[in-house]
């Protein structure tokens, strides 16, 4: 049972990577301006955030992934325009 | 950095997992660790390194001439940590609220601002900070305390490798939001691991659990607090109490699912941390929620001033004041600000009550008992979500009704929460937990039985269930995140 752990772990560690490596190889439409990298955004901690919300806005199949999105929202939250 | 982000998850957490793992011997797996945990701290606020690395080593050198049982020896170190806490974390808005500095935010985020400003005309563009305290930093100090009073009480040694103790300090899983770990409880584990897959596939059903947690329930219930806090002008009877109930929710979920990442990647990574949370509010009174809530931090507080309190002072007085003060600085540790002493005093009363009536409490049905802990623990948690005393004022009145009975515009949203409180509060009794340990008992799972076919086929099965768990939750999440940003947990700025 410990190889096949092993096996799941590789596959989940796998995935995720390759998700990453998707990401950054993958150029998403919106995708055209890369964060500025300077010594004051990296002191300031700016430049990591910047990465961060620039790694989101460029995710492969966005799109797609936004229309899931407003489905696990009504997953939560009845229309409240419905419930007015 | 929150652990929850989608850049942490399927581009950090990998890389260090598989870093770790192609380094052969405990020892560069420590430096790798030490060199990982101020990365990501540094990708926040790497200004700080330099003074965690100064107050670290201070406090290393310091334990060394700590005598067990000698006060003398001890007082001085613990001094020095906590009036670095006292300065970066306390002082600014204590003098702010005395109306010392106020203009400039406090005397020494002030002198923090004149110092950005002098290096911006040198050319640098660096923005002012709005606090001084890093992240993390009253995590950091209690628990180079907690070492410091062990090596005092002769609970351990004093740690003759540096390396090893700043991996203590650093280490990311529980550096940001605890769990908060002893020194002995680390010790063993900094110098041996061993590799075993099936702990790491543990933690990351138990990272993954604690992401689930933080993604798809407390920031929902977040956000529903916000959009309600846009409209707090017109705040009435019902979307008050929703907005309570959400928070207790919400405080739980965000704090114990962070907790629950850093249990799993400490699992992952060969650590065993400690358990923070004992489904706390399945408790029966509010003596018993404080015995299940932030479990590593409240036993630091008793062992380290409660007893030593009560220790040899005999007396209902006594016992008092020691119960005041700890619980005014246990809730003076989540902040500075008024509401905390508030919420510190309504909490000793509670306790107080519940220790003076305690027969005739016991003696109350269960529902009623259980249900007068839950409104106890809401109305606690209004005063922590409230830091000024005119918005506690503003929600408290609109929950006794005097904003108003519409339900107009809260109807609404009382409608649209329901799935989500439902399901918060099934997470939040026993019922989870049950059903895991019905799957792993229908799986074998943990069960002494000698080996045999059938077996095998059970553990395979339990594995692919939990295989399919995790990819299930981790793609909500990934949804959740790519759809709304990450909201920074209650407790990150601790």
């Amino acid at each position: 049972m410990n190889k096949l752990n092993r096996i799941l772990c590789a596959i989940l560690l796998a995935r995720l990577l390759l998700s990453f490596a998707w990401a950054v190889l993958d150029k998403a439409p919106d995708a055209d301006s890369k964060p500025a990298i300077t010594v004051s955004s990296i002191l300031d901690g700016s430049c990591f955030r910047t990465l961060e919300e620039n790694y989101v806005d460029t995710y492969p199949n966005r799109d797609q992934i936004l229309e899931k999105f407003d489905k696990l929202e009504e997953f939560y939250e009845f229309d409240r325009e419905k419930i007015k | 950095m929150e652990f929850s982000s989608l850049f942490f998850i399927s581009c950090i957490l990998p890389l260090i997992v598989l870093c770790y793992y192609l380094i052969p011997d405990v020892g560069r797996r420590n430096i790798f660790l030490i060199a990982v945990s101020f990365l990501i701290f540094g990708m926040c606020q790497p200004v700080y390194i330099p003074l965690l690395l100064i107050l670290s080593r201070a406090t290393f050198r310091m334990a060394q001439k700590v005598r067990k049982g000698c006060r003398g020896t001890v007082c001085l170190p613990v001094a020095v940590n906590l009036a670095a806490l006292l300065m970066l974390k306390y002082a600014d808005p204590i003098l702010v609220q005395l109306g010392v500095f106020a203009d400039k935010g406090g005397l020494f985020l002030g002198l923090a601002k004149g110092l950005v400003e002098w290096l911006n005309s040198l050319g640098m563009t660096l923005r002012l900070p709005n606090t001084l305290a890093p992240l993390g930093f009253s995590f950091f100090v209690v628990s180079s305390v907690s070492y410091l009073l062990d090596v005092y009480r002769g609970k351990c040694v004093p740690e003759k490798s540096y390396r090893d103790f700043l991996l203590y300090l650093m280490f990311f899983p529980k550096f940001f939001q605890g769990p908060l770990v002893r020194y002995g409880e680390m010790r063993g584990q900094i110098r041996e691991r061993r590799d075993n897959f099936r702990r790491v596939f543990d933690g990351i059903l138990r990272f993954v659990t604690g992401l689930g947690k933080k993604v798809l329930l407390a920031d929902y219930c977040g956000r529903i607090i916000a959009e309600m806090a846009v409209s707090k002008s017109d705040l009435a009877l019902v979307g008050s109490w929703l907005g309570a109930v959400l928070f207790l929710l919400r405080i739980y979920y965000d704090f114990s699912g962070c907790c629950d990442m850093a249990v799993g990647l400490g699992k992952i990574l060969g650590f065993r941390l400690p358990e923070n949370f004992n489904t706390p509010y399945l408790a029966m009174s509010v003596t018993e929620f404080w015995e299940r809530w932030n479990v590593t931090l409240r036993a630091f507080f008793v062992d380290n001033l409660y007893d030593p309190l009560c220790k040899g002072r005999e007396g209902s007085l006594n016992r008092f004041l020691a119960l005041l003060l700890t619980v005014l600085l246990y809730s003076l540790w989540h902040g500075a600000t008024f509401n905390f002493v508030i919420f510190g005093l309504y909490f000793v009363v509670i306790l107080l009550i519940e220790s003076k009536f305690e027969g005739f409490i016991t003696d109350l049905p269960y529902w009623l008992r259980h249900t007068l802990t839950i409104l106890c623990l809401m109305f606690g948690w209004v005063i922590f979500a409230n830091p000024d005393m005119a918005s506690f004022a503003n929600t408290i009145k609109a929950m006794i009704g005097e904003g108003g009975f519409s339900i107009l515009g809260d109807g609404a949203r009382v409608a649209g929460s329901i799935p989500l409180i439902a399901a918060c509060w099934v997470g939040v009794t026993s019922v989870p937990g049950q059903v895991r340990r019905f799957w792993r008992g229908l799986c074998g799972i943990g069960v002494k039985q000698n080996h045999t076919e059938q077996k095998t086929i059970m553990e395979l099965v339990y594995l692919v269930s939990c295989f399919g768990y995790i990819l299930l939750i981790l793609w909500l999440c990934v949804i959740s995140r790519v759809g709304s940003p990450v909201q920074p947990s209650i407790f990150m700025n601790l």
